[in-house]
């Protein structure tokens, strides 16, 4: 850590003593670690702003990323706009803040930023502070540590001028992780400032900060004189309190601290801080299934062939073989769909009208702080204005024409802006700090551990197998909604109706082998286990309030449904479904449960007789599904074996991985219940409870 | 005993709704046996408990006993919700529609919304929004509760 003669000069005596250093940054980045050539440099850019509470500001700022060639990665604001407890979107972007009515930090990260990294954000139940742990499993900046954390505070000392709301101890953790800190922290100190005279009180005030800071080995990130905050109004000086720290294990990896963005409204200045790249393994962007060129792809299809299924394999041979013929087929569909890129074009109302109007204000707004003369001010004042009402109108005009030109098609796109969204909650679990903590907590509270199923040693073909046809490939393909959220491997439902159509031949030779050996594959039970919170509930800090979804690969749907079709007429056809079970039954629905109910109240009231019900609810009925107890309900009652052998298959040795904010990605291996999602997931729910119905009266 | 995939409701009849809810405790310890032999049991703090009564026995004492499940006790409820269905001991038809025709009152303050006078939607999509979202929302129960005079006219008369 270098430190300037001059700069030394400048800190006062008492300051010095307490340990405090401050740290020249635009220093040369540090040599990259590992072999080979080095990949062009992609960092890290976070922005820190205060935006006043205004939606102009806002919009200003992020419409001034466009003019850069790349977009930040997270932008962290202080006092940002809020409306009803909601917080503005921008195309891009994901919001993080506190869920407090009216939070005054948050967090808005880039979406390809997010789709590299595990963004984990935390709140302390506070409405000024903000703490995001990004981490990966790859180390990060080339350096031990899998994990960074950003603080952003916005500290005030409106209710007592003696007391800030954010605490020292608060801000600058003992950590050995690396850790950025930055807000307004509305403190005055010659150590941020020293050109500036100070009061005994904002020195008072804020050099306990300075002092925990260096205690914790904080440095301050700022190359020093440079203000950061210019008042609007009155003859109030300009300031330096959009502070930013880092310590020691971050400090090597800041790259540079730049105002360099154009003023957005606000007093203060947006700041752009810049740190080496964290991770050079970037995920592969995401195909757009949409717009795959099927002309080209048609040829290529129809003389698609399946290698041959092997006759009596052992397990992880089918699964060998499956996977390889998977692989190939997707491969090939990948080949010929473009891929998904980040779009220019977030706000649709904006006009190049608007950009002129923002390049006069930005002129304005430089000439004013350069020549500060009233008249320069009152120019500045009126773009500003211009500027600011010309978004509005531009706005409400789009939003008009939007709806006056809407169809059929867009009419829900206008339906879901004007409900707006919920408010995203994150679960915070007592116990659990790191996402892998989180992570099993939440896994062990979905899938309690059972014991564990354990498949054949060689799978021979049934003879009891009817063979599959392509009219059941086709009536279960017909039932498929395009818009069915994909599983792992992101392919839709919309892919597998085109390539049966061109080639029925494909899924046919991929599934019948399955069928006639009553096995699930292992690369279709991988699945994303999306976990969503239950709305309405008092607290969200037990997983009892989330729960989970089970996103499963579409081809394996494809196969679920076929089954499920099956499984259903031999389960009639043996009476093992109870007369009074309703729901996921064709022709059977919540009227037709009611309508029983009601009957049978009347019916016994006719005798003059006294009736009286019970409602029961069974707790966590799908997760509970025993894969043993299951396959013994199906075989007692005389379902073909090749059906019990695909469900006890289909159900064992599952693998989910959890999604949620700052959900580390990693599968894990789970070994009960029936998949939430999958479409013989209730069916298969109904037979399990089936036995609790018979035995029991009628009425 | 009906079920709806994990919802039961067991319904018993006898002289006396005493007699009732010392026939539905038995049946729910039997219940409970056998799901615990499936490895599945029953939320207690859900279960409600409902005493029928026709439209003649309006005027008579209700009954106020109430079920013992677990060591917890359950008094019989005014109003139960079942399946999206709001039941009431006389089966009133104005206790569901009531609750429905709120929650259409709030999708039909969306449709507001998006055209207010003189701009928004045109009005088929007007129409088109009204038919696939408010009346479904009013409708549902509609197969099972004949509203009454007065019930209709509040269906009708808000939109």
């Amino acid at each position: 850590m270098v430190l300037s003669p001059w700069r030394r000069q400048a800190l006062p005596l008492h300051l010095e003593k307490v340990g405090f250093v401050p740290v020249m940054i635009n220093r040369p980045m540090p040599p990259p670690v590992g072999q080979g050539p080095a990949p062009a440099p992609v960092f890290l850019s976070i922005i820190q702003h205060n935006c006043l509470g205004s939606w102009n500001v806002f919009l200003s700022l992020f419409e001034s990323f466009r003019e850069a060639t790349t977009y930040p990665s997270i932008v962290l604001l202080q006092d940002p706009p809020v409306n009803k407890a909601h917080l503005p979107s921008f195309n891009g972007f994901k919001s993080f803040f506190p869920p407090v009515r009216k939070p005054r930090v948050a967090a808005y990260v880039h979406m390809s930023f997010l789709s590299n990294y595990t963004v984990l954000p935390r709140f302390k139940g506070v409405d000024d502070v903000l703490a995001l742990d990004i981490s990966a499993d790859d180390p990060l900046f080339g350096t031990t540590f899998h994990s960074f954390r950003v603080i952003n505070a916005y500290s005030t000392n409106t209710v007592d001028h003696r007391v800030h709301s954010v605490s020292p101890e608060d801000l600058f953790p003992d950590l050995g992780f690396p850790i950025l800190v930055l807000g307004d922290l509305n403190i005055h100190n010659p150590l941020s400032d020293p050109l500036r005279h100070f009061s005994q009180r904002e020195i008072a005030s804020s050099t306990p900060y300075f002092e925990k800071a260096a205690e914790s080995g904080f440095a301050l990130l700022k190359p020093p004189g440079e203000y950061t905050r210019f008042p609007l109004v009155g003859n109030a000086r300009p300031s330096v309190i959009d502070l930013s720290f880092a310590n020691p294990p971050l400090l090597p990896l800041i790259k540079s601290w730049e105002a360099s963005l154009p003023s957005t409204g606000s007093d203060h200045i947006p700041i752009t801080i810049t740190l080496a790249t964290p991770s050079l393994n970037q995920k592969p962007p995401r195909p757009r299934w949409a717009d795959t060129d099927w002309e080209t792809l048609d040829p290529v299809i129809k003389g698609f062939k399946v290698p041959a299924a092997p006759l009596c394999p052992t397990p992880p041979q089918l699964d060998e073989w499956m996977s390889e013929s998977l692989n190939r087929l997707v491969a090939l569909l990948k080949e010929h769909t473009p891929v998904s890129r980040p779009s220019h074009h977030s706000k649709p109302w904006w006009t190049p009208h608007l950009s002129i109007l923002r390049r006069e204000y930005h002129k304005a707004a430089r000439t004013a702080r350069k020549h500060d003369t009233p008249h320069m001010r009152e120019i500045a004042s009126t773009s500003k204005t211009g500027y600011f009402k010309a978004i509005k109108s531009a706005k409400n005009k789009h939003w008009s024409s939007f709806l006056l030109t809407a169809t059929p098609q867009t009419l829900w796109t206008a339906k879901r802006f004007a409900y707006g969204r919920a408010q995203p909650r994150f679960p915070s679990l007592p116990g659990a700090e790191t996402p892998q903590q989180m992570n099993d907590v939440l896994l062990d509270h979905f899938f309690p551990p059972k014991e564990p199923f354990s498949p054949p040693p060689r799978l021979r073909p049934h003879g009891s197998a009817p063979p599959l046809t392509t009219d059941e490939i086709a009536t279960a393909l017909s039932k498929c909604s395009p818009t069915s959220a994909p599983g792992p491997d992101g392919v839709p439902y919309s892919t597998w109706k085109q390539v049966n159509k061109i080639n029925p031949s494909i899924l046919l030779q991929i599934l019948a082998p399955l069928v006639l050996l009553g096995y699930h594959p292992a690369s279709l039970k991988g699945s994303n286990g999306v976990v969503l919170d239950k709305p309405g509930k008092p607290s969200y800090e037990s997983p009892s309030s989330f729960r989970i979804i089970v996103l499963i690969r579409t081809i394996s749907k494809i196969l679920e449904r076929i089954i499920a079709a099956r499984l259903l007429a031999a389960a009639r056809l043996r009476g093992l479904l109870h007369p009074n079970q309703c729901g996921s039954l064709p022709g059977l629905s919540t009227y037709d449960a009611c309508l029983t109910l009601t009957n049978d109240v009347k019916t016994l009231q006719r005798p003059r007789l006294k009736v009286s019900s019970l409602f029961l609810d069974i707790k966590a009925g799908f997760d509970n599904v025993d894969n043993n107890t299951l396959a013994r309900i199906l075989r007692e009652g005389g379902i073909p074996p090749y059906l019990v052998s695909w469900v006890s298959s289909f159900l064992g040795e599952r693998s989910c991985t959890l999604v949620f904010q700052g959900a580390p990605g990693t599968p894990s291996p789970v070994n009960v219940g029936a998949p939430q999602g999958s479409p013989i997931s209730p069916l298969l729910f109904l037979l399990y409870v089936a036995p609790l119905h018979f035995g029991i009266p009628r009425v | 005993m009906i079920s709806y995939v994990d919802d039961f409701a067991l319904t018993v009849a006898s002289l006396s709704y005493r007699g009732n809810i010392r026939r539905l405790q038995d049946l729910f310890v039997r219940l409970e046996r056998k799901a615990s032999r499936l490895g599945v049991s029953f939320s207690v703090a859900k279960t409600e408990l409902i005493h029928w009564r026709t439209p003649s026995q309006r005027h008579s004492p209700k009954c106020t006993s109430p079920i013992q499940i677990k060591g917890e006790l359950f008094h019989p409820s005014n109003t139960v919700r079942w399946l999206g269905y709001w039941f009431t001991p006389a089966l009133d038809p104005a206790a569901h529609f009531s609750r429905r025709l709120a929650l259409a009152q709030g999708a039909f303050a969306l449709i507001r919304r998006l055209s207010p006078p003189g701009a928004g939607l045109p009005p088929y999509l007007c129409h088109r929004l009204a038919t696939s979202l408010v009346a479904p929302i009013l409708l549902y129960g509609a197969d099972l509760f004949t509203p009454s005079m007065g019930t209709t006219t509040r269906l009708d008369t808000f939109w």
